[in-house]
């Protein structure tokens, strides 16, 4: 497309700016006036395809101008058409962002850092006769300008605080936002930024964002992300958020992300659910986890088996140092407890527990069950929470293996510190609150 | 098919539970509402004008019940506040002018709720040097209890010591069978101090903030469409039991102070005057009334105030955040317990003014805040299938309009009465 003014460089002008301000036809004579403008995701700062014209005072009409029609933005907007080609009214089969629906006023995740937040203004760059998303302005002095106020509050903060930075202007560029405007039907939202910037955010930004979400928008994210992606920030909230999240997914969706949950949460989810529920679901997840899920339930909370997690190292009596190395690079990262390695013989039976911290200096050959502890602690299921608690603390350990209830001592799981603390605190609470004050 | 429409049971006993724990935000707004400026209200339509206004706490019910259903839809069927909506809808200009609104009112009602702690504590003999900062402080801790479950059920258990109000109606021994006759009989009185005393007490019972309140509690506790019925009953609920506690305010102060023909001007005199004519609890239970009210709503409207403003200007808030994180939800949380403080013990406040122009900024902006509640909760695409019905859109722009003639009237009595 050719320019009118070859000569004019490309300008920054804001969103609110143009907003209202009255359009002409060909002819030079007032149209109505700019609604909204519709911007084009398919690149990385969105380029204007639509203006939507709006004319009539008690009753508003809208017209949708594609923008190649459009002769010329500064310093009016004048369209290619005469008045009387423009339809008013025609239904729009668009879908693409819409500034004023879906941005301004509205709030959006930077997901540079890692927080929600509120537009105040959209800063777009004017070239070619094209518009195009360049920033977001969340600042103050955004809001201030919004409200007409500039030169007065300029003035006023220029004179009294000199050095505030309340001049900095807050721009935050197009390609880190994510807009969270919901597609009502299918309950989801479209993803602005590639997934792979999305995965860079740490799991506790993720959580924080999501939490400062609202519910709808919350578990919009989260259908919209890709199913590992999904599975990787399901475990980071509380049993209620996950609760709700998996509520709004359908039951091979929910079942896929329970099989990539750490055993001790899913056990904790699904037995919140009715049983019906949660066999299904059982059923749809692989095999073999499924299996480990279905012992987990099967114990009481309050004891061992309930508390314990199936996931951990396990190696045969005769591995070596090497194995581990091995072992360690092919272990999902979701796997938190790597400080002891655990060897069995025939059938899962418990035969030593490793220090992994002990296999620094170890040579690649070696045996591991030369490194192995002296003698190994373990509990059973059906202990008590206070008998693993005395157990731990009496070995000095930060894991204790947890062996089934019979003589020969199959490995079932472990529980480690963490696990055990977080059932035993609100007992040791309770108990301190029942203490009479001396 | 999702999970949660598999999951969704029936039966007594679940929904009861349900219930249960989606139970607060309509009981604890409704009980707020009936705060030190509201008990003022009310004791002083029973003193002066004896059961005749009775008749108009069904209307009043009815209203207060629509309106509140509104706001609570509409938490549970965007997930936003209401300040969020109106900024999202109505653009930053009218946003930011509402709030520069809302603050000045709201802090007329901090300030209120302090002076009525301050009047509560001297009817126990205790200086309001020592009750105002105390009460201040503890209305700070509460809030930074941050855990918002826990907080609920202090509110919740405060909620119960209204029932101090149902206790004084039954000690001060009306004659029950003419309260039950005033009730069911409208009759309107066409005199100005009456119609005053009306548009006063429908200003007291519906008011700007508790659009806002309840509807950032529904959004709070995470409450979606599914617990919708829930939420409704529970709105129900406390805008019943809150007008109860009014009827039986009238009711006591009517049998009591209205058939003495004693003149009050204030809550804590009507306290004072009771004790002779019904009794030392009857007067001990109004004043207890008295000091948990203004308490319950001083912990509550601070807060609201700072989130609302925050939420609308999209500044960061929440509790859980430091000040550097949230300055300008901290700095305003703070100006308003501490000017509310201020206000009540510095003799050199001009007090009885800013009360006035507070009542007067209120007056004027619930007319626009429940225009903002229908518009909004009326439209498909904000509010999906919770979109009013036809019927309940003209009910609601019925009664908006009903009370909003009667909120202007009292900002133009308010200005010639001046």
């Amino acid at each position: 497309m050719v320019s009118e003014d070859p000569i004019a460089p490309p300008t920054f002008v804001f969103f609110a700016d143009l907003v209202g301000t009255r359009v002409l036809d060909s002819e030079g004579q007032g149209v109505g006036k700019i609604h909204d403008i519709t911007f084009s995701l398919l690149e990385t700062y969105p380029k204007s395809t639509t203006l939507i014209l709006k004319s009539g005072f008690l009753r508003s009409h809208y017209a949708e101008i594609p923008w190649h029609q459009i002769k010329k933005i500064y310093p009016q907007i004048q369209l290619k058409l005469p008045a009387q080609e423009i339809i008013f009214d025609h239904p729009s089969g668009n879908h693409d962002l819409r500034l004023r629906r879906d941005i301004l006023d509205k709030q959006v995740v930077d997901t540079n850092n890692h927080k929600v937040i509120r537009v105040n203004d959209v800063h777009l760059l004017e070239v070619d006769n094209e518009l195009r998303v360049a920033h977001v302005d969340v600042g103050l002095r955004g809001l201030v300008r919004r409200l007409g106020w500039q030169t007065v509050v300029d003035f006023f903060i220029a004179g009294v605080l000199p050095r505030t930075t309340y001049f900095k202007e807050r721009f935050i560029s197009w390609k880190y936002i994510q807009p969270l405007s919901l597609n009502h039907k299918s309950g989801t939202l479209k993803l602005t930024v590639p997934e792979r910037q999305l995965a860079q955010i740490p799991s506790a930004g993720f959580r924080e964002v999501m939490l400062d979400m609202d519910i709808y928008q919350r578990t919009a994210l989260f259908k919209s992300l890709n199913p590992d992606l999904r599975a990787q920030v399901f475990k980071d909230f509380d049993t209620d958020t996950q609760q709700k999240l998996l509520g709004n997914l359908d039951l091979s969706e929910a079942a896929f992300v329970l099989s990539r949950t750490p055993a001790d949460q899913a056990t904790d989810i699904l037995e919140r659910l009715p049983s019906p529920v949660s066999e299904k679901l059982l059923s749809l997840m692989e095999t073999s986890h499924a299996r480990k899920l279905s012992t987990l339930l099967g114990y009481t909370s309050d004891s061992a088996g309930g508390i314990m997690t199936t996931e951990m190292i396990t190696l045969p009596g005769s591995a070596k140092v090497r194995d581990v190395v091995q072992v360690f690079k092919q272990a999902p990262e979701s796997l938190e407890a790597t400080t002891f390695i655990f060897l069995t013989e025939n059938g899962n039976h418990l035969t030593a527990m490793v220090p992994t911290r002990k296999l620094l200096l170890a040579k690649p050959d070696d045996p591991l069950s030369q490194y192995a502890l002296a003698k190994t602690t373990y509990v059973k299921v059906k202990d008590s929470l206070r008998e693993v608690a005395f157990q731990m603390e009496f070995h000095k350990l930060p894991v204790i293996p947890v062996v089934n209830n019979g003589k020969e001592k199959i490995l079932q799981g472990i529980i480690t510190v963490d696990d055990i603390l977080k059932h035993l605190i609100p007992i040791a609470w309770k108990r301190r609150a029942k203490k009479p004050i001396s | 098919m999702k999970l949660e429409d598999i999951i969704k049971g029936r039966g007594l006993w679940r929904n009861l539970v349900l219930f249960i724990s989606v139970m607060g935000p309509g009981i604890i707004t409704a009980n707020v509402d009936n705060d030190a400026g509201g008990i003022t209200t009310y004791t002083l339509a029973g003193a002066h004008f004896g059961l005749t206004l009775l008749w108009t706490l069904i209307p009043i019910t009815l209203a207060l019940i629509l309106v509140q259903i509104m706001s609570a839809r509409m938490g549970v069927a965007t997930g936003k506040g209401l300040a969020d909506l109106i900024r999202e809808n109505y653009g930053l200009k009218v946003t930011f002018y509402v709030m520069l609104v809302l603050i000045p009112i709201n802090f007329g009602n901090v300030v209120a709720e302090f002076a009525g702690i301050a009047a509560g504590g001297e009817l126990f003999n205790i200086s309001k040097y020592l009750s105002v900062p105390t009460a201040a402080l503890f209305v700070w801790w509460l809030a930074t209890q941050g855990d918002y479950k826990r907080v609920e059920k202090v509110f919740l258990a405060a909620c119960l010591f209204y029932a101090t109000y149902l206790a004084s109606g039954y000690l001060a021994a009306p004659d029950w069978e003419e309260v039950l006759q005033a009730t069911v009989t409208p009759k309107l009185t066409w005199n100005r101090e009456y119609l005053t005393m009306l548009v006063g007490v429908v200003g007291s019972t519906i008011a700007p903030w508790m659009q806002f309140f309840q509807q950032s509690l529904v959004v709070d506790k995470g409450l979606g469409i599914k617990e919708y019925r829930h939420v409704r009953l529970d709105t129900i609920i406390g805008c019943v039991t809150v007008m109860a506690v009014v009827f039986f305010i009238i009711v006591t102060c009517s049998a009591t102070l209205y058939q003495s023909e004693i003149r009050v001007e204030s809550a804590q005199e009507a306290a004072l005057a009771l004790e002779p004519l019904a009794g030392h609890y009857c007067a001990l239970l109004f004043a207890i009334g008295l000091v948990n009210a203004s308490l319950f709503a001083a912990s509550i409207l601070p807060l609201s105030t700072a989130y609302s403003v925050c939420e609308g200007l999209g500044w960061q808030t929440g509790l859980d955040l430091s000040f550097e994180e949230a300055p300008q939800f901290y700095s305003l949380y703070t100006l308003l317990i501490g000017a509310g403080v201020i206000a009540v013990l510095w003799p050199g406040f001009p007090l009885i003014k800013m009360m006035y122009w507070s009542q007067v900024l209120n007056g004027i902006l619930l007319p626009v805040i429940l225009f903002f509640c229908v518009s909004l909760s009326s439209r498909e695409e904000i509010m999906g299938k919770l979109a009013n019905s036809k019927l309940f859109r003209l009910a609601a722009w019925v009664t908006v309009i009903l009370v909003s003639i009667l909120s202007l009237t009292m900002v133009a009595s308010l200005l010639v009465g001046s």
